[in-house]
């Protein structure tokens, strides 16, 4: 008779060392790991500064909002544009994101990308809005990310951050889902007031 | 000819995600890591709770002098069957294991398979790090019912005496000054004076 397949257990998290200076991990450490074999699929997480954050596992909602707009950005893109979907994002020695979407050149690939390089990063946040606006915000610009969403899966208000300025960005907009901002059943569109100039750089979505 | 000889870079230590829930591990993955050769001998640290904790080091000439002089004269002191370890990797629980200064205990059991309650007394030796010796260590040993915890202070020579776990504090304390024995209640025999010790 078939086994029953049962899920591991989530691995617990811990804030145990919290104030005490604690060990450093590379992504290339982390991925020297991975390699051999010693994290197992149900294993997500980002590395930030050394540390390693589990993701925690993603509600109906915020699937949904990242899978249609993943498709749209996908159908939308023109040559020469590239969709990653959920990609690990190598952003320093000891830190990389697994962004929702990134988009990026086509030419560059993702491993060898730069913060700067990266066209558009869009986080959709369900239960973890503070964390995207907070601890990704000063992440992203300190990179150098020269455009960063944080959807929020459950009302679609979409947090716009353009111009990065050292922890943080010139210009933050709330935008509503409203007629500026198709809800996810239709194309995501939207026109920031202070855009840079560099659109061709950019899908018009 | 001989290649030169360079130490690895000293490994930086972060905080970089303080406040958010982190990766918890487990002494027995930390142990199949070391399998792999994947820490070198400079990379000393502890497990708390899960979290890689780097131990500081070097120790310091005065920290190093009292933990030698204390463990070299109570293993002189001790009975046949009691074992006087030094910096063994002591086993809390499956996400923590600490590296006290001194570690005494019956021979009947394994250093490394050792419960709380089965150690008769534990020493830090404490320079740098009296503050965290006194609170988060304390907590710890306390939490997990190790009966009698030492704290030295390595600067002044004055030792807390710590007694009676209860929860993840001790309700008996006692300051004791260099030139008073210190007993260990558990382990009378090795009974000494931080004066008695050639410190200088």
């Amino acid at each position: 008779m078939n086994k029953l397949f049962t899920l591991p257990p989530q691995r617990p998290t811990t804030q145990a060392a919290e104030g005490l200076p604690r060990w450093c991990w590379t992504v290339a450490e982390i991925e020297r790991l991975a390699a051999t074999g010693f994290f197992s699929e149900y294993d997500r997480f980002e590395l930030l500064g050394g540390e390693i954050v589990p993701m925690s596992p993603k509600g109906r909602r915020h699937e949904i909002v990242r899978e249609e707009l993943t498709f749209r950005f996908t159908k939308l893109a023109p040559p020469g544009i590239f969709v990653a979907a959920e990609p690990q994002f190598n952003l320093s020695r000891d830190t990389y994101t697994v962004p929702d979407i990134l988009i990026r050149p086509a030419a560059i690939k993702t491993p060898d990308l730069r913060g700067g390089d990266a066209l558009l990063v869009v986080e959709v946040a369900d239960t973890s809005l503070s964390y995207d606006l907070k601890s990704k915000v000063p992440l992203y610009a300190l990179h150098g990310i020269p455009e960063y969403l944080v959807i929020n899966a459950l009302t679609l208000m979409t947090t716009v951050h353009l111009r990065p300025t050292g922890k943080t960005y010139d210009v933050i907009e709330e935008l509503p889902p409203d007629a500026r901002l198709g809800t996810w059943r239709n194309r995501l569109r939207y026109r920031s007031t202070n855009s840079p100039s560099t659109e061709a750089a950019y899908i018009d979505l | 000819m001989n290649e030169r000889f360079t130490l690895p870079p000293r490994r930086p230590t972060t905080q970089a995600a303080e406040g958010l829930p982190r990766w918890r591990w487990t002494v027995a993955e930390i142990e199949r890591l070391a399998a792999t050769g994947f820490f070198n001998e400079y990379d000393q640290f502890e497990l708390l709770g899960g979290e890689i904790v780097p131990m500081m080091s070097p120790a310091g000439r005065r920290h190093e002098t009292i933990r030698i002089k204390l463990a070299h004269r109570m293993g002189r002191l001790a009975r046949e069957d009691v074992i006087v370890a030094e910096e063994p990797q002591f086993n809390l629980s499956p996400d923590t294991f600490l590296k006290p200064d001194i570690l005494v205990h019956l021979d009947t059991i394994e250093t490394y398979d050792l419960q709380g309650r089965d150690a008769l007394l534990v020493v830090e030796v404490a320079e740098t790090s009296l503050d965290y010796d006194l609170k988060t260590k304390l907590s710890l040993y306390a939490s997990h019912g190790v009966r009698e915890y030492w704290v030295i202070n390595a600067v002044t020579r004055v030792t807390t005496v710590h007694r009676q776990p209860t929860g993840n504090v001790y309700a008996a304390t006692e300051e004791v000054p260099p030139e008073v024995r210190l007993v260990p209640s558990l382990a009378p025999e090795l009974a000494i004076s931080l004066n008695a010790l050639t410190l200088d």
